[in-house]
């Protein structure tokens, strides 16, 4: 038990109870319900992004959120020339017993360009999950801010979470990632991370984690499909009751509106 | 209330990227691969330029879901789409260029609509950062048949002294950029030269090109391989990047427009190119203004070639801080055009072949070797200036060892007794 919740972002075995979920689901309508109207408001001056995507296994920091299973999910963005930027996002799993949803995320930014090949960027994100757990539906969030560099092709990233996926957990989380363009419609990514526990419970596992990733996606028009190979450690990703590598190749596709 | 939502999800989702994904893609792909080169070239065409939002986070980027950048350049698309069809104007193609925190779309005009009313309407949209016409860039060069295989003719071989200047420098680790026409890369002289060969030019793969052969023949052709001539530069890293096409067979012009010549630049600014050659001319344009002063602000060489039929000897060759450069033939130029050998020089072409060339494309291409010399001897990125002779004409030697007419290889004194008079 403690080395599952030292490592497994999404707490599994500490999630909140169901009611909760609610309360955030509600919260999101209301971020929503604060997104639109800025969106249809002002749709010449920014872009409005909508998009359906598919992946075969939903994975974070080199785990699977979605216990391996394929997910949906449907995103809005909010893109202005300003600086600022919204997001939000809803997500359903393909479970044993039919299509259940597994989470949102919402994310507001502001991003400012330096120079030419140099831009910063803030912004807070907030994710909120739910998994089955032996019968019951469990749920499982975090916040998170963060401050980005980003230069040329690369990009760091620091995030800080005063409770990452369960009360009483803060954490850092640092990132690289470097994306190449080699044609018109391909794209390459690589990303490493770190994440280290700052303050825990006595009895959690501190133990820092790492993950890398490679990704490439192609464009056809309005639809981008990808693959990308993750992986992390130390220690295996437990779901579905039984332990697996961290390693895992994924695909996915995306339609954009 | 949540499960019917997530059940909702997959059936629209799969359905969305089965039946729309289909739809999407065949107008885009047929929309640019239908395009050619000479409409490309058309004057019937406008460049629309929308604002790009500072590069920033996306959830699921990575991890999952879909790609931010996939869905905010098709959103601005949508935009650049609604823009054309308010405005009676069709959306043919589309190249982005973060470095200058745009996108460029190329919008074809409708009979009876002048290019500087439809730039004034769509300008008014609030994401139009500023449109502007498509232009046309022509190399002002000839090619002279010759039978006889290239012989040690180069007028740099002398006026230069070429020899010695190699001596001191050959370009090494200096990036240069060839914006021309196709170079043949395979050519026995110039083969192993290049570090990257890139089609910036909206059409079917073509065969190797006069013009852009010959120039990069001139900044890079390999020395002392006992075949063809020597390059300007023969230890640099040239960059081929296709910008512009050849109209038909010999004699007739080598064309590029606005939209090629900045998806090549800014390319070369992206791979940090210490020395771009443009050995091309046209109008003044605003896209390519910003791409040049990027470049320079990055402490990059740019050498344009002077037309003196253009006003101001043409664009790019008129922007403050570019070095334009005339074949040393022509008369009367400005003090500030520097004159180069661009007369009857050997060179490469395609087919494995070499022949002599003139224009002052070649004499520019001359000036961007020696600005690699240069770099590569002094060391640093600061701003070139070159040493002139009495005439004029630049001094090699003198502006690679600060030490004009006296220098120890004595190749001011050398060219001045060997070049003939001018008339």
């Amino acid at each position: 038990m403690i080395a599952f919740a030292g490592v497994a972002p999404c707490g599994r075995l500490s999630g909140r109870p169901g009611h909760n979920w609610q309360y955030r689901l509600t919260l999101f309508s209301r971020l929503l319900a604060l997104l639109l109207p800025i969106t249809i408001a002002s749709p010449a001056r920014s872009q409005v992004a909508l998009s359906l995507a598919v992946e075969s296994d939903y994975r974070f920091r080199g785990y699977s959120l979605s216990s391996g299973r394929p997910t949906a999910s449907v995103n809005l963005a909010y893109d202005s020339p300003s600086g600022l930027y919204l997001y939000g996002s809803v997500a359903g799993v393909h479970r044993n017993d039919g299509a259940d949803l597994l989470g949102y995320q919402a994310n507001i930014g502001y991003a400012k360009r330096l120079t030419p090949t140099a831009s910063v960027d803030a912004g807070v994100i907030h994710f909120q999950s739910r998994y089955p757990y032996f019968g019951s539906t469990q749920s499982s969030h975090y916040t998170e801010a963060y401050v980005a560099a980003h230069v040329r092709e690369f990009t760091a990233r620091v995030f800080y979470s005063p409770h990452y996926f369960r009360d009483g957990v803060s954490t850092a989380y640092g990132e690289l990632d470097a994306a190449i363009q080699p044609s018109a419609n391909w794209r390459l990514n690589a990303h490493v991370g770190l994440l280290a526990y700052l303050t825990t419970p006595v009895y959690f596992d501190r133990s820092t984690s790492y993950d890398w990733r490679l990704r490439a996606s192609r464009q056809f028009g309005a639809v981008e499909v990808h693959a990308a190979v993750t992986g992390g450690g130390p220690g295996k990703d437990y779901y579905g009751g039984a332990a697996h590598d961290r390693t895992a190749l994924t695909v996915g596709g995306s339609l954009n509106f | 209330m949540i499960p019917w939502l997530a059940r909702l999800l997959f059936p629209a989702a799969l359905a969305g990227l089965a039946v729309l994904g289909a739809t999407a893609v065949g107008p885009a792909l047929a929309s640019q691969s239908s395009r050619t080169p000479a409409e490309a070239g058309s004057p019937r065409e406008i460049l629309v330029m929308l604002k790009l939002a500072p590069p920033h986070f996306r959830p699921n980027s990575g991890y999952g879901g879909s790609y931010g950048d996939a869905q905010s350049t098709t959103a601005r698309r949508r935009t650049a789409q609604q823009i054309a069809r308010s405005n009676g104007l069709q959306l043919i193609d589309s190249w982005p260029m973060p470095l200058l925190g745009i996108d460029c779309y190329v919008m074809r005009l409708p009979s009876g609509l002048s290019a500087e009313a439809a730039i004034a309407q769509v300008t008014r949209h609030p994401m139009v950062a500023w449109s502007q016409p498509m232009h046309e860039y022509r190399s002002k060069s000839a090619v002279r048949r010759h039978g006889d295989p290239l012989s040690r003719a180069a007028p740099a071989a002398t006026s230069w002294r070429l020899a010695d200047l190699h001596r001191v420098a050959t370009g090494r680790g200096v990036s240069i950029a060839v914006i021309d026409s196709k170079v043949e890369t395979s050519h026995p002289d110039l083969a192993g030269q290049f570090v990257v060969v890139k089609d910036f030019v909206s059409t079917r793969p073509t065969s190797s090109e006069r013009h852009g052969t010959g120039v990069a023949g001139v900044i890079g052709a390999k020395a002392n391989n006992g075949i063809g001539m020597a390059g300007i530069a023969p230890g640099a890293r040239l960059m081929a990047l296709r910008a512009c096409w050849q109209t038909g067979s010999t004699g007739s012009p080598t064309i590029c427009n606005s939209l090629s010549l900045a998806r090549a630049l800014h390319f070369a600014i992206q791979r940090r190119a210490q020395v771009i050659n443009l050995s091309v001319s046209g109008p003044s344009d605003v896209l390519i203004q910003k791409l040049i002063f990027l470049a320079q602000s990055s402490r990059t060489t740019v050498v344009a070639a002077f037309d003196p039929n253009l006003p101001a000897g043409g664009f790019p060759a008129s922007q403050p801080g570019v070095i334009a450069v005339a074949e040393d033939s022509l008369q009367n130029i400005p003090s500030r055009v520097y004159a180069a050998p661009g007369r009857n020089v050997p060179t490469t072409q395609p087919g494995g072949r070499w022949n002599f060339v003139s224009g002052s494309s070649y004499a520019a291409a001359h000036v961007s070797g020696l600005a690699a010399l240069v770099r590569q001897e002094r060391r640093s990125p600061q701003a070139i200036t070159f040493a002139r002779s009495a005439d004029g004409s630049i001094d090699a030697c003198g502006t690679l060892l600060h030490a004009s007419g006296d220098c120890v290889c004595r190749c001011g004194a050398l060219r001045q007794a060997e070049r003939p008079a001018r008339p």
